[in-house]
């Protein structure tokens, strides 16, 4: 935060003597100062003719003016009262910093609150993002990752960070133009800033806080604008899901998995049925039937696998298996094709001169395969052999990916937050490299 | 949210079950009915069959 190390509180004296708030005039252009710092604040920003003026000296001797481009009305009014994080606190100062980044400056505000028993505390605003920040009596170490109450916090950026603009009070003689190095050092929600003056350096730490909070704390009238972008210290959302989601995954991949293993063990995967076949174009009719088979067990799949003896030929059988008893017929047809050679490059093949087909949901019952072959007009001979009730995996694979839609889409959501948050640091997590 | 994802990991699970169960596949075929006995003394005659009576699946 801005300034020195902020004074610890200081118990009020005896009703008789407790200091109060004091209404006083600027002497450089008579406008109204209201003190509410109960004498541990050393100077005070007229909103006026931006003077800053010294509250020891009872002149108000100025220290120093600056000409601010525009007048700039706080979002939380100096004077507001309002509960925060369980601290009951009241603005009583107000300043506008930047840092300069590859040319363009980024500007916040920083709002000093105070409790006469708790002392001061700051809330940071910058793009809609609130954090509320105190100071802190140690000195946490460390250069690029820094531990603190069994935190640690990555280092984000480092900037000098300038007053551009001041109002209200302040516990050290602040003037616009004085700069700080700033590093600061993220753990989401809480942010821990490094601030190096001529004189000092001063540790503070800050927590990301809601500007529904912000609003509700003050009793504000006007709506806060809404945030923009990823905060640095800005928790990630859905994180607490997110792990639920992951572990939930996790389960229900387990119980896939024991699901499929359990199927593989239940499962008959009998074969029913084979033939030896000899397929020549020049004898009459092409079609025939086999002999009739037995498919057994509960309604499920049944496998029609071929093979032939192909050589750079192809074979297409027109299959059709058929319940003897109802007459209920299942007709579909399979080409098998292989070709193979060698080039400039090696040997090549093309196609298998083995096939399967799997028919779903057969009912148990007494079946026979009709078969009529075609092909280029060269002799084939060719095997077919039938099985009842086999495993199958994809089922398997297409529940693991419908299941891993959610954690996927999550992972991907918090991952976009990461590079948008770090985006704006010195450690981007994706760099985009320039054609210039 | 987890409790939407409670009730999809369930319903996922519960189809792979049943799909696995009743050996589902995405193998196209037709379905022909009442394919008389004869055919297996006349198997050519399933052609004229198969025109008149199938259904895509």
């Amino acid at each position: 935060m801005a300034g020195e190390t902020s004074p610890g509180p200081v118990a009020p004296a005896s009703s008789h003597e407790a200091p109060k708030v004091r209404a006083l005039a600027c002497p450089h252009c008579g406008g109204p100062l209201t003190v509410r710092g109960l004498l541990q604040t050393e100077t005070i920003a007229c909103g006026g003719c931006g003077s800053v003026l010294d509250l020891s000296d009872d002149s108000l001797r100025v220290l120093s003016t600056f000409r601010a481009r525009a007048r700039i009305a706080p979002s939380i009014p100096l004077g507001s009262r309002g509960k925060l994080l369980g601290d009951t606190l009241e603005v009583i100062g107000f300043l506008r910093r930047k840092v300069n980044v590859e040319g363009i400056d980024y500007e916040w505000s920083e709002y000093l609150l105070f409790n006469p028993y708790k002392g001061f505390r700051w809330l940071s605003e910058y793009n809609g993002h609130w954090t509320f920040i105190r100071t802190l009596l140690e000195r946490p170490d460390g250069l690029y990752v820094v531990s603190y109450q069994g935190r640690t916090f990555k280092h984000f950026q480092r900037a000098k960070a300038e007053v551009t603009y001041v109002l209200g009070e302040f516990f050290w003689r602040v003037k616009v133009g004085e700069t700080a190095l700033v590093d600061d050092y993220v753990s989401p929600p809480y942010l821990l800033s490094r601030e190096q003056s001529e004189n000092e350096i001063v540790w503070s730490l800050g927590q990301y806080v809601l500007p529904e909070v912000v609003q509700s704390a003050f009793r504000l009238e006007v709506r806060l604008p809404a945030p923009i972008g990823v905060y640095s210290c800005q928790p990630a959302p859905y994180t607490a899901s997110a792990r639920l989601i992951y572990r939930l995954f996790a389960g229900f991949l387990a119980g896939a998995l024991f699901l499929q293993i359990l199927m593989l063990f239940l499962a008959k995967n009998q074969r029913v049925f084979r033939g030896d076949f000899q397929y020549s174009p020049s004898s009459g009719e092409k079609s025939f039937v086999t002999d009739v088979f037995e498919v057994p067990g509960h309604t499920s799949n049944v496998v029609v696998r071929t093979h032939a003896n192909l050589s750079n030929s192809w074979l297409y059988l027109n299959l059709a298996l058929i319940d003897e008893s109802s007459g209920h017929g299942y007709d579909f047809g399979r080409e098998i094709s292989y070709y193979f050679g060698r080039d400039s490059d090696g040997s090549w093949s093309e196609g298998s001169p083995e096939d399967e087909a799997t028919l779903p949901a057969i009912p148990a019952g007494r079946y026979y395969l009709r078969v009529e072959p075609e092909n280029a007009g060269d002799p084939v001979s060719y095997s077919i052999v039938v099985y009842r009730d086999v495993p199958r995996w994809k089922f398997f694979v297409l529940a693991a990916l419908a299941l891993l839609s959610v954690p996927g889409y999550l992972f991907w959501r918090q991952r976009y937050f990461e590079i948008q948050r770090w985006a704006e640091s010195d450690h981007p997590l994706v760099t985009v490299s320039s054609d210039d | 949210m987890h409790r939407a994802y409670w009730i999809f990991g369930l319903v996922v699970l519960g189809a792979m079950a049943y799909a696995d169960y009743r050996g589902l596949s995405f193998t196209r075929y037709d379905e022909v009915q009442n394919v008389p006995k004869s055919i297996r003394n006349n198997p050519g005659a399933y052609r004229g069959l198969y025109q008149r009576y199938y259904f895509h699946k």
